[in-house]
């Protein structure tokens, strides 16, 4: 059986306009190494709808190596736009913000915050703005090595890599 | 109110020390609502790591692990 992680990314849409209204899932979580994004019908038959993998550009790295973690943690929709939907977590290594279509997955951007390690809570402003909340580790990579594997600390005792 | 998803492994809220997944509602004064532990037998949740309110409001979505397996529920 693969290796499966969660981290959080969910979001039930009740009725997608551009759908028939149609009822979906979205939702994220890495199998073995690499990142499935998803959609599923909410009916009697779960299918997938659309599927994204996102996979790590090299292999040079162990499969615990700082770059190649990843952590969908939410999925939360644009207070703007509701075909659109945003990803927050870590993706290679870094706090990451990936901005993706509904209705066939398509990424229109990846924000990646190479001074975050992770991000673990979002809120929207009244000012357009959208707010990610996170750490920084700058050692981690260190004491990776050092240790020959992942450290104990906080975020990473949760997650198989 | 606020919920709350994790992991337990209290044999005083869940029926053993293995993991359990759960569920749990606070106000938001601070003062507990309802909670809630998932068998970790046959319909297997050990572990809750994501909920959020559907689009309308009228469910509650979780997403967790059962068998090593993600797991999604709306209640």
């Amino acid at each position: 059986m693969p290796e499966y992680a969660v981290a959080g990314a969910i979001f039930n849409e009740e009725r997608n306009r551009l759908s028939n209204n149609e009822n979906f899932f979205y939702t994220a979580f890495t199998m073995n190494d690499a990142m499935q994004i998803m959609r599923i019908k909410n009916s009697n038959s779960p299918d997938i709808d659309w599927n994204n993998e996102v996979v790590d550009l090299t292999t040079d790295q162990q499969t615990d190596d700082f770059y190649r973690r990843k952590e969908p943690n939410f999925i939360h929709v644009d207070p703007d736009d509701d075909q659109v939907l945003y990803m927050s977590g870590r993706l290679q290594g870094a706090g990451s913000l990936i901005r993706f279509a509904k209705n066939d997955g398509d990424i229109r951007w990846w924000a990646k915050f190479k001074l975050l390690s992770n991000i673990y809570a979002f809120a929207y402003g009244t000012d357009d703005n959208l707010f990610v909340c996170g750490d920084y580790q700058p050692s981690e990579k260190e004491e990776v090595a050092e240790n020959g594997g992942i450290t104990d600390s906080a975020p990473y005792e949760d997650v198989e890599f | 109110m606020i919920l709350i998803g994790g992991n337990t492994t209290s044999d005083d809220f869940a029926p053993a020390s293995n993991e359990h997944g759960f569920l749990m509602a606070i106000d938001t004064s601070g003062n507990y609502q309802w909670g809630k532990f998932f068998y970790n037998v046959s319909y297997a949740l050990s572990d809750i790591q994501g909920c959020q309110m559907s689009s309308e409001g009228n469910s509650l979505t979780l997403i967790g692990l059962g068998n090593s397996q993600p797991v999604i529920m709306s209640i």
